[in-house]
């Protein structure tokens, strides 16, 4: 019966073992507990109340998990049952795509030329592949930073007629 | 008055104050970064009616706090240390409950080691300084929290730099209503009914 403390951990943990091959038919849970407590270093016998979701393993056992089982710790520790593991470290195509064709146009009169523009589009990226949210809410926060783009330049022009 | 009495709220444009100025904040804050050891910098400003706005160097960091609603419980922006003056670090200032979450968004996911934060005056409003390394061991850790005051001055000196491009938004409270609905009849009419 599901009623541990941690359960929707020990869901996603076991799910994602089970997909991956980690397997033994003669544990309870069908998972391989000497692998588990392979890949976070740990006693098997935590690694049974992980599996019951008694215990959650604390911050770095996740990142090591994480890391075996190739997903994302963030994933293990909050991500919706249901809905597949996102692989690690990757920004969607689609939003790529986005942020260079709705903001290079605005960086073709630009003083800093290609290397600001570069370095726009890499930080960018970089914000919007930690942020963990909605692909609606994504494409809300691409269009609010590409905004910016015109103000600083507007800033930028006002400061050197200035000068 | 005592002012920790007063709620802090997050102020109805935070989350659009964090990436409306994306371009001019990374062009302020790369200009300090590295400088100290710091690989991110964040600054919190509450005005006297207890709004929080960020302004950051890596907004995806408060984005994800708004998001998941895990500002509320990251002691940096809890009364009882925005109203005082000591600096403390992160993992003191995390409370049990919210720990892992709190560490995972700060710090799991942008690969921050460890990070500072420390309160302020800043003309009207109270300022919370936030500096995040990425290499840090205990000595880096002692040295940082005895340079506090280096750090607050490279805070202190971004955020001027910030208010003379980006209006920040008015000190009025903003109130949020929820629309409220009610049926007017206007052609009833109560007549005085006269006996027989």
């Amino acid at each position: 019966m599901d009623t541990g403390h941690y359960q929707s951990f020990a869901n996603r943990l076991i799910d994602l073992m089970k997909a991956q091959g980690f397997t033994a038919s003669r544990s309870p849970n069908g998972i391989c507990i000497k692998t588990l407590a392979g890949f976070v270093g740990a006693s098997e016998q935590i690694c049974r109340r992980y599996i019951r979701g008694d215990a959650l393993p604390d911050y770095e056992k996740v990142k090591q998990l994480a890391a075996h089982l190739k997903t994302n710790p963030g994933w293990l520790l909050f991500g919706e049952e249901g809905y597949p593991a996102p692989s690690k470290n990757v920004i969607d195509e689609a939003l790529l795509h986005y942020i260079l064709k709705q903001s290079h146009h605005l960086y073709r009169n630009s003083q800093g030329g290609n290397d600001d523009y570069a370095e726009f589009v890499l930080g960018l990226v970089r914000d919007v592949r930690e942020i963990d949210t909605s692909k609606e809410n994504l494409l809300k926060i691409i269009d609010l930073a590409i905004g910016s783009i015109s103000s600083y330049e507007g800033t930028r022009n006002k400061q050197s007629l200035a000068v | 008055m005592d002012v920790t009495a007063v709620p802090i709220t997050l102020h109805p444009l935070a989350e659009e104050y964090l990436f409306k100025h994306y371009q001019v904040l990374r062009r302020i804050f790369s200009d300090v970064l590295g400088h100290l050891e710091t690989d991110y910098i964040s600054i919190a400003l509450i005005d006297q009616y207890g709004q929080l706005i960020f302004l950051s160097s890596k907004p995806s960091i408060e984005q994800n706090l708004i998001d998941k609603k895990l500002w509320s419980l990251d002691g940096s922006y809890h009364p009882d240390f925005i109203y005082q003056d000591q600096p403390n670090t992160w993992i003191n200032l995390n409370c049990i409950e919210s720990k892992n979450s709190l560490y995972h968004y700060k710090q799991g996911i942008t690969g921050l080691r460890a990070g500072f934060s420390m309160a302020t005056n800043f003309g009207e409003y109270r300022a919370v300084f936030s500096f995040g390394l990425k290499h840090c061991n205990q000595k880096v850790h002692e040295e940082m929290l005895s340079k506090h005051q280096a750090l607050l001055a490279m805070g202190k000196f971004c955020l001027q730099e910030i208010i003379k491009v980006i209006p920040l938004p008015n000190q009025q409270k903003i109130y949020k209503f929820k629309p409220h609905l009610e049926l007017v009849i206007n052609n009833q009419v109560n007549y005085e009914k006269t006996p027989t």
